[in-house]
This record gives structure tokens, sequence and C-alpha cells, in this order.
């Protein structure tokens, strides 16, 4: 019964941590951030299982983390305003060449992490050519280039 | 439009609960600094908040041991007793600690042990000069808090408690 509790607790205290961390470290992982991961996930498995290797344990401890997983996508797709806070909500921190700089920096993301996503995904080179670049709820930047016909200076049609 | 404002397009935004997220993540890295700072001082053991020194009314024993452990985490139970030339000194613990803690180790090994309804009973040989100090490497159990106390004859016991962390 503990083992249940524990994960359980273990789930939302993870994710508590992981979303007060940001979608920054959702998306944009580096070597460093993944072997940080790597460790709570250590950590974690250390403090879950303690001294107790049986597979009774391991199979409980999965059973829980799934079940809890499961069913916080059952509300996210059931109940949109809840969804919204558990997963987030995509946002705008490009529009029409135009860097959303107080946006930016609230999810401390640079300029340069835009450019990258930018380069990355369409080839561009400069934030001119970029129409929307998207914060996703996922931690990913989208980004939707300019039409060909678009002038840079002007604003695309949005609504 | 103005940065706080919502766009509907390309995709729907919702400024008012991002703005809120980005609020409440900001208080969730102050909170997760006070607890590192509360780590730090001992108040989830290992610190000085956490390590206490206790003695009897008498003087003859004193206690130091850490009020907030963490279960199944080993933890120090230090115990000094004023020897009162005696052969064979006594500390008594009483049965809780008994049923809540697993003796690790317990240094000097004591001349002999028993436990019973009265609580664990640890005989030791008196130094040759000096206070006996005896040292208990012990593990929680459970978590919870455990209310205990030790005596050395034919003082009263030391009453104390300690807060287990799961």
């Amino acid at each position: 019964m503990d083992s249940v509790i524990k994960a359980a607790a273990v789930y939302f205290v993870l994710w508590l941590v992981i979303r007060a961390s940001g979608r920054r470290t959702l998306g944009q992982l580096t070597v460093f951030d993944l072997i940080l991961f790597l460790i709570i996930g250590g950590v974690v498995a250390r403090a879950l299982m303690g001294q107790d290797y049986s597979l009774t344990t391991a199979f409980l401890v999965i059973v829980t983390f799934v079940l809890i997983d499961v069913l916080m996508s059952f509300v996210e797709r059931d109940v949109p305003r809840v969804g919204r806070i558990l997963k987030g909500v995509p946002t705008i921190v490009v529009e029409n060449g135009q860097v959303l700089s107080g946006r930016l920096r609230r999810a401390r993301l640079t300029e340069d992490e835009v450019l990258e996503a930018a380069r990355h995904s369409h080839g561009l080179e400069r934030m001119d050519q970029i129409r929307f670049a998207i914060l996703e709820a996922s931690g990913h930047i989208s980004i939707i280039p300019r039409a060909p016909g678009d002038k840079p200076d002007t604003p695309a049609a949005a609504g | 439009m103005r940065e706080q404002d919502s766009r509907s397009y390309p995709v729907r935004e919702d400024m008012r609960l991002q703005y809120a997220f980005w609020r409440w993540q900001r208080a969730a890295w102050v909170v997760m600094a006070i607890i590192l700072v509360l780590a730090l001082s001992g108040l989830f053991a290992r610190g000085a908040l956490s390590q206490v020194t206790v003695s009897g009314p008498g003087q003859r024993l004193s206690l130091t041991y850490e009020r907030f452990q963490r279960a199944t985490t080993v933890s120090q139970l230090s115990a000094r007793i004023s020897t009162l030339g005696t052969d064979q000194v006594t500390l008594r613990l009483s049965p809780s600690f008994h049923n809540e803690f697993q003796i690790a180790d317990i240094e000097p090994h004591p001349l002999r042990s028993s436990a019973g309804p009265g609580g664990l009973e640890l005989v030791f040989a008196p130094p040759a000069a000096g206070e006996l100090a005896v040292v208990i490497w012990a593990i929680p159990r459970s978590f919870g808090v455990v209310r205990l106390s030790a005596a050395a004859d034919p003082e009263p016991p030391v009453l104390f408690s300690i807060l287990v962390y799961p």
C-alpha cells in the first residue's frame, strides 16, 4: 500500500517541480538538463524503492504512475479549463516579425533561441522572416514563416 | 494589440492564465529557495536546527540527538553518562525506541543488553576515567512523531521526541 501512496505523492511533487521549472526546461533540453533529469530519476527511484527490489513493488509503482497519467489525460481532455492549467497554454512570442519581449523574458527565452528554432525548422535567417513564433504548451517553439508575398513591415491579417 | 492581450490566431491564447502561471512559477521558485535554506539549516534533519542536547534533572545523563530525522536513514543518538564510581552503567531506552527504531550499531558495545516491557536495557563497563560516552546509530522504521525516553539509573528518565520525515 505504501508503494502506491509514495508513487502518487512522487508523481504530484515531480509534476509541480517540473511545471514550476517552466516550459523552457521541457522544450529546450540541453545535455546538462538531460543529465539533471537522469539524476532526478535516479534519486526518485531510490526513494521509491528503497531496499525493496521486489517485482511486486516495481509493478505497483509502474501501474500507479501509468494510471495517474491516464487519469490526468482524461481530465485534460474532458475538463478544458483544468486541462489548460495542467498542460499550459500556447503563447505567441513573435508576431509579424516583432518580438513580444515581455512575454519572451517571462518565458525565459532569448531571441537567439527563437532564431535557432526558425533556422532549424524553416531555414530562416532573420526575425522579420517570421510571421509567428509560438511557445507551445509542450515547450517547443513553433515557427510560422511569412508567406513569400508578405511585406516584412506589413502586419499580417489576424483573427 | 498589447502584449497582455490574448490572441486568437494562429493559436487561442489565454494570457490571463499564462500571466497567472508565470506569477505562480516565480512564487514556486521562492518556495523552493526557502525549502533549500531550511534544509541547510537542518529543518529536514542533519543541521543546526536539528541537533539538540538534553540533560536529566540530576545532570547524570546528557543526550544529543537529531529532533528531525528521515525514515530509513541512519541517525546518531549520543549519550554521556557520569559513572558515579559504579562498576556498571545502565542506559534504559523506552519501548518506543525499540519499536520504532532499528539499531544499526552501538559504540562501545554493551556488556549485555535485554529488551522487555520496560524497553531496552543496555549495560556498559565504565571507562577508566571521566564520563561514559555511548553512541547509538539507529534507523527510524517509519515516519511520524516518536516520543522517547532514556534513563541512567538512578536518575528519572529524560523525555524527548523526534519527528521522522517520510
